[in-house]
């Protein structure tokens, strides 16, 4: 495998002082198609393949978190982007701000490689606003060779065994980390109850004690250096580990997981409809959604992608071979609408307990 | 004689007389008027750039920040354009009040930290011998100029389980438990300490360079302890330094969102988390807004209070010069 | 300044070392670093 690029989810790290200045900056230049992306989870040469393929020229700025390219979208009605990369959740808010412009079907006939769950995800069914790029798992990673008995539960995290004490890391953006309280409580991921809630977040806060970090964006190489040995992880960022040490595992605890979906999604202020949606079709072709799964180390819901991957990429990473059918039985994260407000406070709340 | 275009001499270019030669002169001399005229209408034009630069990109932004706060947030994020009150309420939540305490707690002790290690490197370059005096400063300024985060980075390195005094400790065989250093309270005021540091000496290097040693001396020869002195005469006369020094550390700790992040793990959050949490995080700018204009609040008590301490020691400065001259 | 006896001055000397190494040691961590292909750790 080549070099992999880490995809940014949460880029706390190294966005984190731009974050501010960038939350306010509109892309450059409006001529050509203008893609929003994560760092590194697209080819580095996909826009000069595109060109060649289709003779349309476009450019791909990049965002660091969902928050941060919702808040520019929504400040700005949308323009000056055609095609935007965001998790489901999100996508689905921008559908009901009424940002997004309705899939042309018949514009994307590589639409007929996606898995027949993939058209069918509940935050969209039927594609009508956006197209599944990559989906997965969250579940915990950790050193095979250092912990003792193999995490099964997500209480194996939240009240770790002596041995793990502080070393262990849980993810820090809000929804994955209620996600792992709110699995380990048997709720939904997306409870609003505030009673059940609160039960989450004495889990958390109580969870919080034998914790090393929060960690977005570093965490499979604290696994890697031995400083933790347990952690939450999404299935592609443990892979990153895995790939440099084969002694760290990934397993998706009894209590389950969810299913996230980063999407595509075309936005309605767009002036390129037509190239943004061959752009969707062209990262749809099969050799070209293969190179994602290869080498960003995510699932892709794309069949011909999947089938072409080679066995030892598969054996390497085994939750890459993950059945469809069990990956479609978890949960999707969804939005909440006004609960966020109080998703946000809960996660405040956790993280300034002492 | 130099004119301006309208004939006139420009007094501070023909006139240098020396200050102190005229009863006014000297009247002047004490608060630091060197030129002779005031021209109000010349020495505004060279404001001008100044404040067009200010009120463009500090007191507009600034106000539209404060402006937003007085909004509601949309459902998803964005503004919802409707006058509320209750984001300043939300402010003094116990949940936001408290964070507010612990991030003043933590830039305190930082600050602390900070002014004694400053303070005495500050004295020992100040009684250096004069020529390495510069070169001291130089390169208690040098770390200065590498990049903030790469600064920090180096604290990751050094204080993380397997980091490098983990290592060292094994090498001089220890064996148990690497101890957790990273990730803590303490390692969030050493990053703070570390990287203010420069700030400290430098600001306290001016005041002690030119204290007149006399004061010092004639401390002693009228029987004071070496401590007595530096409690009773230097420490007084230097409180502008420390002072302009402590606010430096202070504010910059309390509104700091990168080392809580990197040296705390995110596990403490202070008040600079939160502010980024809502503008990047939660999208509730009304609220992120709020928040930061009570950090600037206090952040604007803080420098009243630097004030003060700097005008009452001026005015000891005064009366220690005024006894000398008598 | 003053005169100032050999203790002191010592003293102050140290302060200064001291001050230095807080300064410099985690730079020249990371510049040692800089040379070291392995990542964050020595091998």
């Amino acid at each position: 495998m080549t070099a992999t690029s880490p995809r940014r989810r949460a880029l706390k790290v190294s966005s984190i002082a731009l974050g501010l200045a960038l939350a306010l900056s509109a892309p450059a230049g409006a001529a050509d198609l203008v893609i929003s992306n994560w760092d590194g989870y697209m080819a580095p040469d996909a826009m000069a393949s595109f060109k060649t393929a289709t003779g349309v020229s476009g450019e791909v700025v990049v965002h660091a978190t969902n928050e941060e390219i919702m808040g520019k979208l929504i400040a700005a009605g949308g323009k000056g982007y055609d095609v935007v990369f965001v998790s489901s959740p999100f996508a689905e808010v921008l559908n009901k701000l009424g940002l997004t412009e309705p899939i042309d079907h018949a514009k994307i006939p590589n639409l007929a490689n996606l898995y027949p769950e993939a058209t069918k995800l509940p935050h969209d069914v039927g594609n009508a606003f956006s197209v599944p790029y990559t989906w997965g798992t969250t579940g915990l990673c950790y050193r095979s060779d250092l912990v003792k008995t193999a995490p099964t539960s997500w209480s194996d995290l939240l009240a770790p065994s002596d041995a793990l004490k502080g070393k262990t890391t849980m993810l820090a953006t809000d929804r994955w980390l209620l996600a792992a309280g709110q699995l380990d409580k048997g709720f939904s991921v997306n409870e609003t109850d505030p009673a059940k809630m609160a039960e989450v977040k004495d889990l958390l806060i109580s969870a919080k004690k034998t914790l090393l970090a929060y960690d977005d964006t570093t965490f499979y190489s604290k696994l890697v250096s031995g400083e933790a040995l347990m952690v939450q992880a999404w299935d592609g960022w443990c892979n990153y580990g895995i790939a440099e040490k084969p002694e760290i595992k990934y397993v998706i605890p009894k209590e389950g997981s969810d299913l996230w979906v980063d999407t595509m999604v075309v936005m309605k202020a767009s002036e390129h409809k037509d190239d943004a949606f061959k752009f969707i079709n062209f990262m749809l072709d099969a050799k070209n959604h293969a190179w994602a799964a290869q080498n960003i180390d995510y699932k892709v819901p794309n069949k011909p992608a999947m089938e072409s991957l080679p066995a030892d990429f598969l054996a390497k990473f085994p939750n890459m071979a993950m059945p469809v059918a069990d990956l479609v039985k978890f949960e999707q994260l969804r939005d909440v609408g006004e609960a966020q407000r109080d998703y946000s406070k809960i996660v405040s709340e956790i993280k300034a307990a002492q | 004689m130099v004119r301006a275009a309208d004939g006139k001499p420009i007094a501070w270019l023909s006139e240098r007389r020396t200050p102190g030669a005229t009863p006014e002169g000297r009247a002047r001399q004490g608060r630091g008027g060197y030129f002779v005229k005031y021209q109000p209408s010349r020495s505004s034009l060279l404001m001008a750039p100044a404040l067009v630069w200010l009120t463009a990109l500090m007191v507009v932004p600034c106000a539209l920040v404060l402006a937003l706060a007085f909004f509601r947030r949309g459902i998803y994020g964005g503004i919802d354009y409707t006058f509320t009150l209750e984001n300043f309420g939300l402010v003094f939540d116990p949940l936001y009040a408290g964070i507010f305490l612990n991030s003043a707690r933590i830039a305190g002790t930082a600050t602390l930290i900070a002014v004694v290690i400053g303070y005495a490197a500050a004295y020992a370059i100040a009684a250096a011998p004069r020529r390495w005096q510069p070169v001291f400063l130089f390169f208690a300024v040098l770390p200065f100029w590498s990049n903030y985060l790469i600064r920090t980075y180096a604290w990751i390195v050094l204080l993380n389980r397997e980091g490098l005094i983990t290592q060292l400790l094994r090498w001089f065989g220890y064996t148990g438990e690497p101890p957790s250093m990273l990730y803590t309270e303490g390692a969030v005021i050493a990053g703070l300490v570390y990287n203010y540091l420069p700030f400290v000496i430098l600001a306290c290097y001016a005041p002690l360079s030119r204290l007149n040693p006399e004061l010092a001396e004639a401390s002693r020869d009228l029987g004071a302890s070496a401590a007595t002195t530096l409690r009773r005469v230097i420490l007084p006369l230097t409180v502008p330094g420390i002072a302009a020094g402590a606010v430096f550390v202070f504010v910059l700790s309390i509104g700091n969102f990168v080392t809580p992040a990197l040296l705390g793990g995110g596990r403490f959050q202070m008040i600079g988390n939160l502010v980024y949490d809502q503008f990047l995080t939660a999208n509730d700018w009304p609220f992120g807004a709020a928040l930061a204009m009570a950090l600037i609040a206090i952040m604007l008590l803080v420098l009243m209070a630097q004030a003060l301490a700097t005008d009452r020691a001026a005015g000891r400065a005064a009366e220690a010069r005024g006894q000398a001259d008598g | 300044m003053a005169e100032r006896s050999p203790a002191t001055r010592r003293t102050l000397w140290l302060a200064l070392v001291l001050v230095f190494a807080f300064l410099y040691i985690p730079i020249a961590v990371l510049v040692a670093l800089s040379f070291n292909e392995g990542g964050l750790a020595f091998r």
